[in-house]
């Protein structure tokens, strides 16, 4: 009898958009160690440079506040008209900033690295796949 | 054992992100620095813990060549790896009076590997005489 063989989970991709570099190195390495991949981003437009070059995406991390011509904001509001099953976390100091349903959660800023990992896993998909733009 | 760990300077996500994603899966632990004042702060917070920097002497604002001067000066036990147009490392590298790699861009991920295990073999040289 020929065993049944069990196709190798995919690894989720975290597109995490943050320009403190060592607070996205902290969240990196925390989102890396949950057996996640992580594409980094230090503004609105390299992520978008990113997504639109075709880059597989699960979910995006992205802080609001930063330099460039988009915050976060733009972006999530971009990504959900451009790819709208791609789930958006939004990191803020400020959570007035946040007044908008262009996100599927809101993280304060300074945040736990491991908390936000969690969360992360919680809101990918059961089966890793689908929201690939 | 610990993996070494590599500091990848390049401002282009499409260019750093599948380099980076190449050498992690060769058992590196690569952090990325999207700009030379990241890399600044990422020295100045963990210099110690990195063992080799691949700078492309083209990123933004500051040239990466100054980044890599800076870090020979101020880390001079991590290994620099400079990249870019040939022209442009080829000058840099003729600056630094450095006899390390440098690596042409488009990067060919497995010569940067192989250059990155070499640098890492070797160990740090110093400063050359005229330096």
């Amino acid at each position: 009898m020929v065993p049944e063989v069990q196709p190798e989970p995919r690894t989720a991709t975290i597109l995490l958009v943050e320009d403190e570099i060592i607070i996205r190195l902290a969240l990196t390495e925390a989102l890396r160690r949950s057996g996640l991949k992580v594409v980094e981003a230090s503004s609105a437009d390299q992520a978008l440079s990113y997504l639109s070059a075709g880059g597989t995406v699960d979910l995006i991390v992205t802080d609001i506040q930063m330099p460039g011509s988009r915050n976060g904001l733009d972006l999530a509001r971009h990504v959900r008209a451009t790819w709208p099953m791609i789930p958006i976390v939004l990191t803020t100091g400020n959570a007035q900033l946040a007044a908008s349903d262009q996100f599927d959660a809101l993280l304060p800023k300074p945040y736990d690295a491991a908390r936000v990992a969690h969360l992360v896993r919680t809101l990918l998909p059961a089966d890793g796949e689908g929201n690939a733009p | 054992m610990t993996q070494p760990r590599l500091l990848l300077v390049d401002p282009e996500i499409l260019i750093r992100t599948p380099l980076a994603e190449y050498l992690r899966e060769c058992g590196y632990e690569v952090v990325e620095a999207t700009s030379t004042d990241e890399a600044r702060e990422v020295l100045r917070a963990r210099g110690q813990d990195i063992d080799a920097m691949l700078v492309d002497v083209g990123s933004s604002r500051e040239d990466g060549f100054a980044l890599a001067s800076w870090a020979r000066r101020s880390y001079p036990a991590i290994n620099v790896a400079l990249a870019g147009t040939l022209v442009k490392v080829a000058e840099a590298a003729g600056e630094l009076c450095d006899d390390g790699p440098a690596l042409a861009k488009p990067y060919d991920h497995q010569l940067v590997l192989q250059e990155i295990r070499r640098l890492l073999a070797r160990g740090r040289q110093g400063p050359s005489s005229s330096e």
